[in-house]
């Protein structure tokens, strides 16, 4: 290739990257000296992730117009079908699978030592970051995101349970927890099983955190393992299946030690069946180095029903995707490594709503300068796609025995989106049913349903068709005799001390509970002694003893009577929690452009919807008009504080109109405007709309 | 960029590493927001104070918040004041007053100025807060007394009527807390503490129904997430044991407990409209931070309902059946399929009394 050909290289690189990268470009390109700026092979190395940070004034305008644009855009299009969509989603309810298990893979491998990762303690510059030795190393990154989302998660998931393990060339100290895979000792190990308090994962995840001062390789050696060695994916997988689903077919030969039968055998087949249990791999490694066929593992875990899904620091490898597709997981890769890691500060909730729509991402200038900016493809983003629950597709193909071509077959990665329909054990789908029978008298589509299926009566097995009820007890908190002894543990239930009780976890501090059906008296629910009893039901107690590590302080998931097996629930609140998922008032929610309104206020804060300034402006703009006709004139050329439109109307053109407009979301429903922070709030935590709550 | 990269680290870090004194004097210049949730349920004040007393005694209820407030505000200087009146239409601001509710309101309330004899040199906040607040719920609670004495000879269904937006309210409350938090941003000053008061006098059923459980269940667990206690001040006599049993489904009250005790709130119940300062000035006026050194009151946490209440027949349940998809709550294993989620349990129920044959 000759010279000028490298020189059109180097152009077109820049290029592609949009102006993101103006400082570089401008001293590649020089003034007029075309000779005197490197050739590509003398030139730092450039990520094509690095530059994402530093755009030119012009192209962020750029891109915000084009994307209120879109706003724009979107709002006309929504607005038209929102009539009979939305009430088909109101009528159609979403299903999702609440009850999960989820294990945490993290690649342990030496590729996670590059120290390209942002900076953690100084809020090191991306471009800085770029060079070695200023940011921290990609496990430190990788730890420090995945504490955030292990508080999110268990935040929005009250009644799942997750757990951490690890894969690389020096892990598998605990030769019970790990499983051996390929050359150089590569192998996986569980450090925190699924269902531990969450206390213990985020410690765990601490002791994985290289120690910040130290800026050698040797800085490793506080921590429990250093990265090093090769990734086995192979190794995770099986790892993965034997912690997830243990009970399942041909899982038997992967049990080495053969101790004992599977910690969740006795359980009932129901409740395994409605728990949706997922592989989250965080993999900075391109390559894995396994002993066995990782294929089958993948297969095995398929069958299982287990959704493995990757989270690709260094590039997308076509091995994960395969894993991921094949199983109905996601791959995603970091396209935005050099975003600083996210902040903690206060109850903001910045950057929970990463997977919305970008035209929510640049509604509020400052707002968008605080937490948004950018935020497409970070680590941060990527892993909060996992915070909310998956669809619910039904149970597992593989648990229930069903003839080779049997319509089950439909549930492979072939067909991703089932969520319309049920999937019954052995039967395919069914069309899901309509909505608003009294539960109680049987539906004349429930009778068809089941003269339908009565033929089939000898061939399925019942308990594989057991609904999916779970029976859970509501105990209550009793204050006990002195001395009276829990079933637990066998000991005393301690009694708080006086001064204490507010600080004291205000659910399962104090006093004791009483198993609903047996009368066992329990000193706590959740406690560490339950935990072990309760894998089997994949919503297992979490943050026992650990209430005050907990996000929130209270200890929420589902323990188990140690006598009578009863599922118990401390609080119905908890139950609640998760709810929103179901019941999205606020999912709805779309930017809108307005012109101006009448409500000059948010609904739900009261905060001005028209910024001051604008308003000012548009008030003298009217004011300074002489006539009754240039008043109206003006009012409406400058979308003006007296006019009456409230929303842009479905012909006009985006183009014309977006110099004024100010970007509110509305609440389809109750046509409520609100501001574009507290459509945020809204959206992430609150899952209420004012308006539609008749506010 | 480089603010953004610089704000969470100091917003995090650095009260935290400050020493005890030094971190507890910062405390007391962190802002202290007081948003107040006030039901102005007209059939329940009726209740609270007699059909006949109502005109002449509720003024003299308001003049003891109006105090309340008072104190609140008079207690340290950056102590800030919300109130939200809900009833059944609705749930509207009070105060701060919305018009003046842009960015020149950080500090002080502006709109001072306006009148200045009437503030007749007392501290201009106190008397702001006291013409705004008692002159608008006057207005609006002479409104919907009105409206209610004129709709209650047409419309007496008493279930109807005694909706109160209470769930909108607290939404809107703890979207306001969020504003504030935002806008108070200091990375500084340690973030702003708030807290909510529920004021009301429907003892049961009336403060919220089913219908909003969600709504409610969903404030809870984002004042959780927000570090905002919720308090709540009831006014009236608890329901008697003969009334609480024929209402053994949803218990507005039950909620408002809960609320409460999972906020790690109080729950208060005044019984005597004489007293209600008094009360309040015992059990409200100390903020988060000073009630880890005081005893909470005594007999509010007693024994909260925590148990859940059944979707299909509004009972309260020792043990539930949920379905794992939906987890909607049913009282017995009978179903055909889930009325909220309609994943069919009807395969199983015509299926199970199959195997004896």
């Amino acid at each position: 290739m000759s010279a000028s050909g490298d020189d059109v290289f180097v152009d077109v690189s820049h290029d592609d990257e949009g102006d993101t990268n103006d400082a570089s470009s401008s001293a590649a390109h020089g003034e007029g000296g075309s000779y005197q700026r490197k050739q590509a092979w003398e030139a730092d190395y450039q990520k094509t992730w690095d530059g994402g940070k530093e755009k030119s004034a012009e192209t962020e305008a750029l891109l915000k117009k084009r994307q209120r644009q879109q706003a724009l855009v979107n709002n006309r299009l929504t607005r038209i079908r929102l009539s009979n969509e939305e009430v088909l989603a109101s009528r159609n309810p979403i299903r999702r699978a609440l009850l999960r298990r989820v294990l945490l893979v993290v690649d342990l491998s030496e590729s996670m030592a590059i120290r390209d990762a942002p900076s953690l303690t100084s809020g090191a510059s991306a471009s800085s970051s770029a060079h070695a030795g200023t940011g921290s190393t990609r496990l430190g990154y990788v730890l420090h995101e995945l504490e955030r989302f292990t508080r999110e998660f268990r935040e929005r998931n009250p009644l799942a349970s997750i757990g951490l393990a690890v894969a690389g060339g020096g892990v598998g100290g605990n030769a019970a927890a790990a499983i051996a895979g390929g050359s150089g000792g590569a192998s996986a190990e569980v450090l925190v099983s699924v269902g531990s308090p969450a206390a213990d994962l985020i410690s765990s995840l601490r002791s994985l955190q290289p120690s910040a001062s130290a800026h050698s390789t040797m800085a490793f050696a506080s921590s429990v393992y250093a990265p090093q060695g090769e990734f086995s994916a192979e190794a995770a997988l099986r790892l993965a299946l034997r912690e997830l689903a243990p009970n399942q077919a041909g899982v038997e030969m992967l049990w080495p030690n053969g101790a004992g039968a599977p910690p969740d055998a006795h359980a009932p087949p129901q409740h395994r069946d409605y728990v949706s249990r997922e592989v989250l791999f965080v993999v900075s490694s391109l390559s894995s180095c396994d002993s066995g066929d990782v294929f089958s593992a993948a297969e095995s875990l398929r069958k299982a029903g287990v959704r493995v899904s990757f989270v690709a620091l260094s590039a997308e490898t076509r091995l994960f995707r395969f894993i991921a597709e094949q199983t109905r997981g996601q791959h995603s890769v970091v396209s935005n490594f050099s975003a600083p890691p996210s902040s903690y500060h206060g109850s903001d909730v910045s950057r929970m709503y990463a997977h919305l729509p970008p035209s929510l991402a640049v509604l509020n200038e400052d707002e968008a300068a605080a937490d948004e900016d950018g935020d497409d493809g970070t680590l941060a983003a990527l892993l909060m796609a996992h915070v909310e629950p998956p669809p619910f597709l039904g149970p597992p193909a593989g648990t229930t025995p069903t003839a080779p071509g049997s319509p089950t077959a439909a549930t492979s990665p072939d067909t991703p989106s089932e969520q319309e329909s049920v999937v019954l054990p052995g039967r395919g789908f069914l069309p899901a049913l309509p909505l608003g029978q009294p539960p109680a008298a049987r539906s004349p589509d429930a009778e068809a349903l089941a003269a339908a299926l009565d033929p089939l009566r000898e061939f399925v097995d019942v308990n594989d068709l057991f609904g999916p009820l779970m029976e859970i007890g509501f105990p209550q908190e009793r204050a006990t005799p002195a001395g009276a002894m829990c079933v637990c543990h066998q000991r005393p239930v301690p009694a708080p001390a006086p001064n204490q009780k507010d600080s004291v976890d205000p659910v399962t501090g104090h006093n004791g509970f009483d198993c609903p059906r047996c009368g066992a008296l329990l000193c706590a629910l959740g406690a560490g002694a339950l935990t072990s009893s309760l894998a089997a039901t994949g919503a297992t107690s979490d943050a026992g003893g650990g209430g005050a590590a907990s996000a929130l302080g209270t200890v929420s998931g589902i323990a188990r009577c140690p006598v009578c097996c009863l599922s118990l629930l401390a609080a119905a609140p908890h139950l609640a929690r998760a709810y929103h998922h179901l019941f999205p008032a606020s999912a709805t929610f779309r930017v809108t452009c307005v012109e101006s309104s009448d409500e000059r206020l948010c609904r739900s804060c009261q905060a001005p919807l028209v910024p001051e300034q604008l308003a000012r402006a548009i008030t003298e703009q009217i004011s300074r008009a002489s006539t009754s006709t240039e008043k109206l004139l003006a009012a409406e050329g400058a979308g003006g504080a007296s006019a009456t439109a409230t929303v842009i109307a479905d012909d006009m053109d985006p183009l014309a109109t977006d110099e004024n407009a100010i970007e509110v979301a509305q609440c389809p429903r109750c046509e409520a405007l609100h501001c574009a922070a507290c459509a945020r709030y809204v959206r992430s935590s609150l899952h209420n709309c004012v308006g539609c709550l008749g506010g | 960029m480089s603010a953004q990269a610089r704000l969470p680290n100091t917003g995090s870090g650095y009260p935290g590493a400050l020493t005890t004194a030094a971190s507890s004097i910062l405390s007391s210049q962190a802002r202290q927001l007081l948003v107040v949730v006030f039901d102005l349920n007209a059939s329940a004040w009726s209740n609270f104070l007699g059909e006949a007393n109502v005109a002449t005694a509720f003024p003299r209820i308001l003049d003891q918040f109006a105090v309340f407030f008072n104190i609140h505000l008079s207690l340290r200087r950056s102590s800030e004041l919300a109130l939200i009146v809900c009833h059944r239409g609705g749930a509207r601001f009070v105060y701060p007053p919305p018009k003046y509710g842009d960015a020149s309101r950080a500090g002080h309330p502006p709109g001072a100025g306006e009148s200045h004899d009437e503030i007749d040199g007392r501290y201009e906040k106190l008397a702001t807060a006291q013409k705004e607040l008692v002159a608008q719920i006057n207005e609006l609670a002479s409104e919907i007394m009105a409206s209610q004495a004129a709709g209650s000879a047409s419309v007496h269904q008493a279930d109807d009527i005694e909706v109160t937006k209470m769930a909108a309210a607290l939404s809107s409350a703890l979207c306001y807390i969020n504003r504030f938090n935002r806008e108070n941003y200091d990375p500084l000053l340690p973030q702003p503490r708030s807290r909510i008061l529920i004021v009301t006098a429907a003892a049961g059923a009336a403060s919220a129904t089913r219908a909003h459980y969600i709504p409610m269940m969903n404030c809870l667990a984002s004042a959780q997430k927000a570090g905002a206690c919720v308090d709540v001040c009831v006014l009236g006599a608890a329901p008697s044991s003969a009334n609480q049993a024929a209402q053994t489904s949803e218990d507005g009250d039950t909620f408002l407990r809960q609320l409460a005790v999972m906020t790690r709130g109080i729950y208060w119940r005044v019984t005597d409209s004489s007293s209600v300062l008094q009360h309040l000035m015992c059990h409200f006026t100390a903020d988060a931070d000073a009630r880890q050194h005081l005893p909470p009151p005594s007999h509010s946490q007693a024994a909260v309902d925590f148990r859940a209440t059944c979707f299909c027949h509004r009972k309260q349940l020792d043990i539930g059946f949920i379905c794992a998809v939906c987890l909607s709550v049913y009282c017995n294993d009978s179903l055909d399929m889930c009325s909220t989620c309609s994943t069919p349990f009807s395969v199983a129920g015509s299926l199970r009394p199959a195997p004896a044959s």
